[in-house]
């Protein structure tokens, strides 16, 4: 299933102290003319492939910010343009919540998402509205935001990014975490700060690990009172037989993803976009099917090929990591992603250091 | 009619309890000889969800009437007192629908308490602004919890172990009718609030009988659903404690004064955990033998 990460804004309400958007001098938004465009070229992709689907990831920035025309919109081209198809896409929104107000549930239900990602930060001062970056205030508008999707019976998850300040008290603040979520449904990443750290928020490799590591046996324990803790449960769910691998341990995110910025520009995702890696042109001049066909992708089944016989061809980790995120490997120099990423060493040793002696399991 | 199913919480005013029609209501009185009339009259034209006797003596000073049987009751009683007066109280209580609760505040509560349910009485802790003596509340806890033979019950123990969904938060708060989501609290001018506190501090959700039926459209009271989320603005003692769903910072106003709630509820959490994954054991379908 081709997932759209789809980026109509890059503006942001909120000032996250390790998110570069906010380094943003002219944050651009896109047009509803091209919205337009989008959904008619998803209408003749389905229509060529029928038996696929397409994951149509609203991302941001903030979504939000956009205007009640924008979604009117989206709702009233998808009913247009995708009359025979609109079932075959799967609408889901990541939002920082803090501008969710009645009438965006109704757009919500209109698009069928039933289920939004969010992030939650409950250390003061890295989370937070305006230059003095205010978490009180976030955090009052982002639960405002988590009661009316309540009230609406629309789910919801979070992400927590794990920085410096986060190494304090891993317990007391996977506590809050859990407490706040009895049902689970929170993923625990690494914080990527590429380029300046003024706030020192920047963690090594292994400081993750071993904050997992710290949190692991605790989360282990008491597994079934918090299902669903990434990276976790889907490691257990691995370990069990199941597949469930994000994009970064998939190894196949070249055959699925697209990402359209807010002028139409393509690229394989988000991070590829940000980084000015790859480009597969721009929707307004190509089809979705010539994207997805696009021979950069080829670089993406290469580096498959060669870390099987090359980095990764004994490790024993690889059906669940498959060398890690492929721009996480870029090299500048060799201007190609041929190679395993540092995380893939830190996968195994908190897997060999803590996953398998607790649980038994082994890869 | 209250489409919301509360009970109703009052004070032993029979005109407050003529207006009401078709309600479970607790009458809360603290003359003994009041519960068997109260009972009748809430009967008239409600039924009786329990009567809520508080005395300010010992409980082994106090003389059970015969027409107490004819309701549910719980009996608030500061100590339990002499045992050899308690005993001639045990056999008076032990035919009655009764719960009896002793303060928190007093060292002997704990063993009384565990006294208590091995005789069969079922009892529980009641929580005012005396400190409470975690360890022992401890070593009560475990009493009930790990119980080697059958005990009468001991709450707000009892009610946690066997409510207790590991995926669901819980509120102990109804074992004391004070949980708004199943009980609301009213005055004799009708007046209405959320909890007993509210009620006598003036903080009222709305002024008449009337008004409860379109009470799940009133803003203060959902509002007061969502209160909890404030102590997850930021890492507090209640949002990154372990026991937070069973507990729900219930004890939270005196963690500076009087600690110990975090290590007890822990206990009592994997208590919880334990008891209920006995139960999906025994649930879980047993292999069937052919019939002998």
């Amino acid at each position: 299933m081709p997932t759209v990460i789809f980026k109509p804004t890059e503006k942001c309400n909120a000032r996250c102290t390790y998110c570069d958007v906010v380094s943003l001098r002219e944050p651009k938004t896109m047009e509803v003319s091209l919205l337009k465009e989008i959904f008619i070229k998803m209408d003749a992709y389905l229509k060529e492939f029928p038996e696929e689907k397409f994951e149509f990831v609203w991302h941001g920035g903030e979504p939000l910010l956009l205007g009640n025309e924008f979604f009117e919109a989206a709702i009233e081209y998808q009913e247009d343009f995708c009359a025979e198809t609109k079932d075959r896409i799967n609408h889901c929104i990541q939002t920082n919540l803090t501008l969710l107000k009645p009438e965006h549930i109704g757009f919500f239900q209109k698009l069928g998402i039933n289920s939004v990602g969010t992030s939650y930060e409950p250390i003061e001062g890295i989370r937070g509205i305006g230059k003095k970056v205010n978490s009180e205030l976030y955090n009052d508008k982002f639960f405002h935001g988590i009661n009316l999707l309540e009230n609406n019976n629309i789910g919801w998850g979070f992400i927590y990014v794990v920085t410096r300040k986060s190494l304090e008290d891993p317990v007391a603040l996977f506590h809050t975490l859990a407490n706040l979520k009895p049902d689970g449904g929170f993923m625990m990443n690494a914080v990527l700060i590429y380029g300046d750290d003024p706030d020192n928020l920047a963690i090594t490799p292994m400081e993750y690990v071993d904050f997992l590591g710290t949190l692991f046996p605790l989360w282990w324990q008491h597994r079934h009172r918090w299902p669903e803790v990434d990276p976790f449960s889907s490691l257990v769910k691995n370990a069990e037989g199941h597949n469930s691998l994000g994009c970064v341990d998939s190894g196949s995110c070249g055959y699925e993803h697209i990402y359209i910025g807010p002028n139409g520009e393509a690229s394989q995702c988000g991070r590829s976009a940000d980084w000015g890696l790859i480009s597969y042109g721009n929707v307004k001049d190509r089809s979705l099917q010539e994207i997805m066909k696009d021979p950069k992708r080829e670089m993406f089944f290469e580096r498959q090929e060669y870390l099987m016989h090359n980095d990764c061809m004994d490790c024993r980790f690889w059906k669940i990591c498959h060398g890690g995120c492929p721009l996480d490997a870029y090299d500048e120099k060799e201007k190609n992603f041929d190679r395993k990423t540092f995380w893939c060493e830190l996968k195994s040793v908190f897997i060999e250091k803590y996953f398998e002696p607790i649980t038994g399991y082994s890869f | 009619m209250n489409k919301m199913k509360h009970i109703l919480v009052c004070e032993d005013n029979e005109e407050l309890i003529r207006k009401f029609s078709f309600e479970a209501i607790v009458v809360k009185t603290k003359n003994p000889e009041h519960v068997g009339h109260i009972g009748r009259v809430v009967e008239e034209t409600n039924k009786v969800h329990c009567i809520e006797l508080t005395i300010e003596d010992n409980l082994s000073g106090l003389n059970p009437l015969d027409d107490w049987k004819e309701v549910p009751l719980h009996i608030k009683a500061p100590r339990m007192g002499h045992f050899l007066d308690f005993v001639r109280v045990r056999h008076l209580l032990a035919p009655l629908s009764v719960r009896v609760f002793l303060n928190s505040g007093y060292e002997e509560t704990y063993t009384d308490l565990q006294l208590m349910s091995s005789l069969g009485i079922n009892c529980g802790l009641y929580f005012d602004e005396n400190p409470i003596n975690w360890k022992e509340c401890t070593d009560l806890m475990d009493f009930v919890v790990y119980p080697k033979v059958p005990r009468a019950t001991v709450e707000p123990f009892h009610y946690i172990i066997t409510e207790y969904q590991p995926k669901e938060t819980i509120n102990f708060s109804g074992v004391y009718f004070n949980n708004p989501e199943k009980y609301l609290h009213i005055d004799k001018n009708e007046n209405v609030a959320l909890t007993a506190e509210n009620l006598t501090a003036g903080k009222y959700l709305f002024n008449g009988v009337e008004q409860i039926q379109n009470i799940a459209e009133n803003k203060a009271y959902k509002a007061y659903f969502q209160t909890w989320k404030k102590k997850f603005h930021k890492i507090s003692a209640c949002s990154a404690c372990p026991a937070w769903r069973i507990c729900g910072g219930f004890f939270e106003n005196r963690l500076e004064s009087n600690p110990g709630c975090r290590e007890a509820f822990s206990e009592l959490i994997d208590a919880a955990d334990l008891h209920y994954n006995n139960k999906e054991k025994e649930n879980e379908k047993q292999p069937q033998l052919c019939q002998l």
